[in-house]
């Protein structure tokens, strides 16, 4: 996270203002934590066909 | 314990969500902001045609040994190659009404792909229409086989031919030609490949699934 704070900080001209900077990490974060969900059912899944499998 | 390929493609998927919101992006014109869609949209596409060249694969295979585990195979990747179409039409609906101020226009690559997706919606329609399995299995993989250079000149072939508003056709400049600093490569490339994997786990769960349906069909 620090890498990303960084390279925003030496990029801030190109970025938008500091109130939607914080409407980023929101989105950033639901995606996220949507994104390991689906990943938590997939692997979920592959344990439970692993054991149908043996 | 998973195999490297899906842990490498889950890493590479959350990188790519979270740095291409985050890190910073070349301020093109017209374009702005709405190049990130650049992470989303194009990997759907690489990953798409990896998982048709898949399931083109086990279909040719499957007609050379008529194994018909291959069948199950070529129809799984097939499946997750249309629905990442899906995703990818979808992204690509809502980066043109942020730059070309409408979700369709009456344009070569567009229209190719929405060509290309209903081909293979037919495929599915083919294979439900067919009772008996080996007669699916053979017909849908000839199919199978005749669409797949169809949908590659349709999406990559024609649209460089005429006129296009889509970057890297018809005259126009892929996104190569006018972003030499390479912050979009540094997310970009970690994202087609973390997206080619991720579908090839998803095509790889539902195979195995098919796999334990057919072995426990066999016993009853």
């Amino acid at each position: 996270m620090k890498f990303f704070l960084f390279q925003i900080q030496q990029h801030s001209s190109e970025m938008p203002n500091a109130a939607s900077t914080e409407k980023y990490y929101v989105v950033v974060g639901v995606i996220a934590i949507l994104f390991l969900g689906i990943v938590g059912y997939l692997v979920s899944m592959d344990k439970k066909i692993k054991e149908l499998e043996k | 314990m998973l195999k490297w390929w899906k842990i490498a493609g889950i890493v590479l998927v959350l990188y790519a969500l979270v740095a291409g919101l985050l890190l910073p992006v070349p301020n093109l014109p017209i374009l702005e902001q709405s190049i990130r869609n650049l992470y989303y949209h194009v990997p759907m596409w690489f990953g798409m045609l990896a998982l048709l060249l898949a399931s083109g694969f086990y279909s040719a295979k499957m007609l050379s040994t008529k194994d018909f585990g291959y069948d199950r195979k070529a129809v799984s990747y097939a499946s997750v190659a249309v629905l990442y179409g899906c995703i990818g039409l979808a992204t690509g609906m809502l980066w043109a009404k942020n730059t070309w101020g409408v979700y369709w226009t009456n344009d070569p690559k567009l229209n190719s792909a929405a060509i290309g997706m209903l081909m293979y919606a037919a495929y599915f329609v083919l294979r439900n229409s067919i009772e008996d399995e080996e007669k699916r299995a053979r017909i849908s993989a000839v199919y199978n086989l005749f669409v797949l250079p169809v949908y590659i000149v349709l999406i990559y072939i024609m649209p460089r031919l005429t006129a296009s508003l889509h970057p890297g056709n018809g005259g126009n400049p892929g996104f190569n030609s006018y972003d030499l600093d390479s912050r979009l490569r540094m997310v970009f490339y970690p994202a087609v490949l973390g997206w080619i994997f991720f579908g090839f786990w998803i095509a790889d769960l539902q195979i195995r699934i098919k796999q334990i349906a057919f072995k426990k069909s066999l016993i009853d």
